[in-house]
């Protein structure tokens, strides 16, 4: 019988010719991640160890981005644990004005290749499957031990095998393809699943759409997601100095527990409305709903090809009165870029705010808390009661073309509307 | 302070001094009542003078029966100044305990109280008049705020005008004699001298710097040595005042913390877990608790940490026994975090420890061995009993405890377990021989093997394994309820097992290790089944917090307000909900783990919450099929070694995949940091 991706790249990791789904393994991993909201934790789990000592240095990483930069005194002295930690122990440490989000900045640094195992204490290190490494979250206590063992311990996953088949129509990116899964999986469809995304429509989508697709996954539940590699894959890699990797591809007869295929040319811009991913909606169905805020970017969508798009549909148009409009490119180098093309320019005269990178109002910490009743359209990954700010706000997931088309019309919008003048409301 | 004056002296010198220095300074607190330590003294002396009219002769001892009182205080050191040997004996010991703890004393004269309703109806009293017929010297006894025919008045002793005896009290001579339960389940006296107490108790006031100004929380029971020493008498010893706690109930504990103004709380791990379990409790309202003593039991590092954080900043770690009267080491203000919270820190002044081999030799740091202390505080003997005390004084004057342990090349010492297998069920010692005993002699089992099982809170608690006789058809209840007639009730075990036969050595005695890793867990399912993510749940109310350990508190509390507090020990977790996700709410398991749960059945490992139960060493059985046909309140048994779930009320069984056994060691280990400094320790080897 054959095997899948994740069981391929779980067997390396053990040091075995072959695993099963439901076999716990201790597995080598190849970076230990984790931000200063986990990572603090972490560390005073891993110092309550006799003995303890980072097992490599090189592959722990520490990014400092969810409430960067500090938004009060108490992030601040998570911060300074965090720097102190890193510097005593030589590991890895990304602080404001060299750093990210972590899942745009850890690949652009070249620190992710095909084939890794990669354990973050973050839900959505399942993003490292846009560059088939096997990513997936855990906890602190799991984080110290990892950056002390250089192992973690894990069941191996069954796997999902998602198909997607033709190109997708305009306006349509790997955001709505996920939203789209979600909505027909429901956020628990994939529960403790490796989600492996494949096709022939992926030709036709960029890294930064394999980007938006792998970073969801775990909306599904799913204990990671995985596409395999191919050539965009491998120019990727080579133009940030990343390690070839061990790239794999699931066998022929590999066992699936289940297998859904789509056809995206049929996809259109999808939103998700509160307070689960799964509500998706066609983008047609909600156009008018008035919104106070905007935000485009944060990981999910924070790439430079995400703020082309919106950049694309804010040249020479401004913001609706009515809206905060909030831009936050996903890493120092995504900023430099679209500072060079001119992006920030075309924002700024849209009367958008463009933020340092920061995680910040995707999980409600600072740079953009909704305030009771409001609305907001975010190209984030989480919807849920609260997740931006007051429990009675709402956040509505979108694509940067929604978001930025809506941001122009202060309602839901799609593209198109904003395109033909058609000004809602 | 080192308070040096007290290194030599008897406990009525000790009272003496301090009511000449501080007559007017408050010793005892009940209620609204008070006693300086100048009416103490003279209370004592006259309960001295009335026991001597009695008849009571220096040398004669005196029993006790009675709850944490200001007159338990003011009988220790009237025994003390009339030269009397206490006995004091807890009163939750069965009419057979009393009677043998009464026949190997053979005290002149017994003190007890009655307050049945108080105490689950037993009349200590009417059993001390009862038993009065059948220990032989047994002339007097006394009764506390209690009345009887043929029983005296204590409050007419106590106001006796007869002036008290020639003092004959030594510091080098006995002044108690505390019973503990040896290896054979038999109880022996320790014989503790004046000064191997007093001394001891400045010891431990000295490191809890304690003032005149200290509160002391008397909640440890009176009769046992660290309800005599560390509290009562530390706390003469630094001239302060004493809350007696009349019953224990974490919740009475918590008021008078607050109403006294209570500093130094000392007590078993046990009540400290309760106490931050209580509904009541709001660590703003315990502020002026500065200090205490953790110790009696195992001590969680984690429940440490708790107490630490929550209630008593400076609560400090102690290791004694009661033949060391009974404070060894304790851990210091200055310690780092680790020594502070896992191990139970260093040797007090004058106290020697060594750790030897099976052959007696003595050890090296950080290699693992029995315990031996030497010292000042070491009893003189276990009371006529040669034969017992040659087994654990040697000729040196080494105590050999019967404890396992290390001690760190840098000076602490952690304890590993004991030599014998006695329970500890939250201080408590259960000697599984004599509760195998019992069992028994009950009609239709045909064996029985008693075996200690991990607790969050008790430490331990004893699990009874039985073979019932064929034809036998009796239930655990029935059982139970025999074994409570002939035990102490914390001996009565927890759980009660039944198997078909019982593994042994060939065919010699049980394999009690092996049935230690095959017993079941059994309790009431908790139907988790709100569908809660806490990622959903918690920003919406603590989203702006930076501080993730400050979102963590919350978890918990988001799901279920009541959630901990309805838990009771023993409970499982039937989790329907695709419950918890966030990376960093890890207390969420902790706080269950410390509510008492005693496993988790999952529908998956899928979000974190789950590998946070294995990570803390919390057994966790995925079965969804288990989840659905498990109801809340059902009784449930697990078997975490095999993976076998029942529902007793249903009558349903299922099967979750076993684990393996790096997930096994995880558990066993107590959490995923222990297996990792396990797996550290084997690299460097």
């Amino acid at each position: 019988m054959g095997h899948t991706m994740a069981e391929k790249i779980l067997a390396t990791k053990c040091g075995r010719p072959e695993v099963f789904p439901g076999e716990f393994i201790n597995a080598r991993v190849d970076l230990v991640l984790a931000s200063e909201l986990s990572g603090v934790v972490a560390i005073e789990e891993f110092e309550k160890i006799r003995g303890a000592r980072v097992f490599d240095p090189d592959k722990v990483v520490l990014v400092m981005d969810h409430f960067t930069p500090n938004k009060d005194i108490k992030s601040a002295e998570i911060v300074k644990r965090c720097k102190e930690f890193a510097r005593k122990h030589g590991v890895r440490f990304y602080d404001v004005g060299r750093a990210g989000i972590q899942h745009i900045l850890l690949p652009e640094k070249g620190l992710v290749s095909p084939g890794d195992l990669i354990a973050g204490a973050d839900s959505h290190t399942c993003t490292y499957g846009f560059l088939a490494a096997f990513g997936t979250g855990i906890g602190s206590t799991d984080a110290a031990a990892a950056m002390a063992l250089g192992e973690m311990w894990l069941k191996v996953p069954e796997t999902v095998l998602i198909e997607y088949h033709g190109a997708p129509p305009p306006w349509v990116g790997g955001k709505d393809i996920i939203l789209r899964t979600i909505g027909e999986l429901g956020v628990d469809g994939a529960r403790y699943q490796a989600m492996e995304m494949t096709g022939d429509a992926l030709q036709h989508l960029s890294m930064a759409d394999r980007f938006s697709m792998a970073n969801m996954a775990i909306e599904a539940g799913a204990k990671t997601g995985l596409i395999p590699a191919d050539e965009k894959t491998e120019a990727f890699l080579a133009a940030r100095g990343a390690r070839p990797g061990f790239v794999c591809r699931s066998d022929p007869d590999a066992e699936f527990a289940a297998r859904y295929e789509f056809d995206i040319s049929q996809f259109e811009p999808y939103i998700a409305v509160p307070y689960l991913p799964e509500n998706v909606k066609p983008v047609s169905e909600l156009a008018g709903l008035e919104i106070d805020q905007v935000v485009i970017g944060m990981c999910t969508n924070g790439n430079l090809e995400d703020l082309r798009a919106a950049a694309s549909l804010l040249k020479g148009r401004k913001v609706h009165p009515r809206v905060r409009a909030i831009i936050i490119p996903g890493s120092q180098q995504v900023y430099l870029d679209a500072l060079r093309e001119g992006l920030l320019e075309i924002f700024i005269e849209a009367d958008c705010a463009v933020s340092t990178p920061t995680c910040g109002p995707c999980l409600g910490g600072h740079m953009g808390v909704l305030a009771a009743g409001e609305r907001c359209v975010s190209t984030s990954n989480r919807n849920f009661r609260g997740r931006m700010g007051h429990p009675t706000s709402e956040v509505y997931l979108a694509n940067p073309y929604v978001a930025a088309a809506s941001a122009i019309a202060g309602a839901i919008a799609s593209p198109v509307d904003v395109l033909q003048g058609a000004e809602a409301l | 302070m080192a308070f040096e004056a007290f290194h030599s002296t008897t406990l009525d010198a000790l009272l003496e001094r301090q009511a000449e220095l501080r007559p007017d300074h408050t010793f005892l607190i009940q209620g609204d009542q008070r006693w300086t330590y100048a009416q103490v003294q003279e209370q004592a002396a006259a309960l001295a003078g009335g026991l001597h009219e009695l008849g009571l002769k220096a040398g004669d001892r005196l029993a006790v029966i009675l709850p944490n009182d200001p007159a338990y205080v003011i009988t220790l050191f009237a025994a003390a100044r009339g030269g009397l040997i206490l006995v004091p004996i807890n009163i939750r010991r069965s009419r057979e305990e009393v009677r043998s703890r009464l026949t190997r004393t053979e005290p002149r004269a017994l003190i007890a109280f009655s307050d049945p309703e108080s105490f689950k109806g037993k009349d200590h009293l009417a059993m001390a008049i009862e038993l009065r017929e059948d220990v032989p010297g047994l002339e007097h006894v006394i009764g506390l705020q209690a009345q009887a025919e043929g029983v005296l008045p204590w409050e007419e002793l106590a106001a006796s005008s007869v002036p008290a005896p020639p003092r004959t009290s030594k510091p080098e001579g006995p002044a108690a004699i505390v019973h503990t339960l040896g290896s054979s389940g038999r109880p022996r006296g320790a014989v503790l001298t004046h000064s191997g107490m007093v001394r001891n108790a400045a010891g431990v006031a000295a490191i809890l710097a304690c003032t005149p100004q200290d509160v002391f929380l008397g909640a440890v029971p009176f009769s046992n040595a660290f309800g005599l020493t560390p509290t009562i008498l530390a706390c003469a010893v630094a001239g302060a005042q004493l809350a007696p706690l009349r019953r224990y109930r974490p919740g009475e504990a918590l008021a008078l913390v607050e109403s006294a103004a209570v500093t130094v709380h000392h007590g078993v791990p046990t009540m400290f877990a309760m106490e931050l379990n209580h509904p009541d409790f709001d660590p703003q309202r315990y502020r002026s608790l500065r200090t205490g003593v953790m110790a009696g039991a195992p001590c969680p590092p984690e429940l440490v940490r708790r107490v630490r954080e929550h209630m008593i900043p400076d609560l400090v770690v102690a290791y004694g026994l009661t033949e060391a009267s009974p404070s060894v080491t304790m851990t210091r203000f200055d310690d780092g975090p680790v020594t502070a919270t896992e191990t139970v820190g260093r040797p007090m002044e004058g106290i020697e420890l060594k750790v030897i081999d099976a052959q007696g030799q003595a050890l090296p740091p950080g290699e693992e061995g029995e315990l031996c202390v030497r010292g000042y505080n070491v009893m003189i003997e276990y009371w006529r009993d040669p034969e017992a005390t040659a087994q654990v004084l040697d000729n040196e004057g080494w105590l050999h405890t019967g404890d396992l342990a290390v001690i760190d090349p840098d000076g602490p010492l952690r304890i590993l377990g004991r030599k014998d297998e006695v329970v500890n069920r939250g201080g408590f010692k259960i000697h599984p021989g004599t509760v195998e005993m019992v069992l028994r002699s009950f009609p239709g089992v045909k064996a029985a093997a008693v075996v200690g099982v991990p607790d969050s809170i008790y430490g331990e608690i004893a699990c009874a394994c039985v073979v019932r006789a064929p034809g036998a058809d009796f239930e655990a209840e029935e059982l139970l309820a025999y074994a409570a007639e002939h035990l102490a009730d914390y001996a009565v075990p927890d759980r009660v097992l039944f198997f078909e036969a019982l593994p042994r050595e060939g065919g010699g005695p049980v394999r009690k290790d092996y049935l230690q890793k095959r017993v079941r867990i059994r309790g009431r399912a908790w139907k988790f089944g709100r569908n809660i993510d806490t990622d959903a749940i918690i920003p919406a109310r603590h989203c702006n917090t930076s501080d993730p350990r400050e979102l963590a508190k919350h978890c918990m509390e988001d799901a279920d307000p009541e959630f901990v507090h309805k838990m009771r020990r023993g409970d499982l977790i039937v989790a329907e909900a695709n419950f918890g996700c966030g990376s960093s709410r890890e207390v969420a398991p902790i706080s269950i783990k410390a509510a008492g749960v005693s496993a988790v059945i999952a529908k998956s490992f899928a979000r974190i919450f789950f590998r946070n139960s294995i990570n803390i060493g919390l057994p966790i059985l995925e079965c969804p099929e288990a989840v659905d046909g498990i109801q809340q309140g059902d009784e449930v048994e697990v078997e975490p070694a095999t993976g076998t779930i029942r529902n007793l009320t249903r009558g349903t069984t299922f099967q979750a995949p076993p684990y393996p056994d790096f997930l096994q060691r995880i558990i066993e280990r107590g959490g995923l940091l222990s297996y990792v400094e396990e797996r550290l320790a084997g690299r460097e080897s």
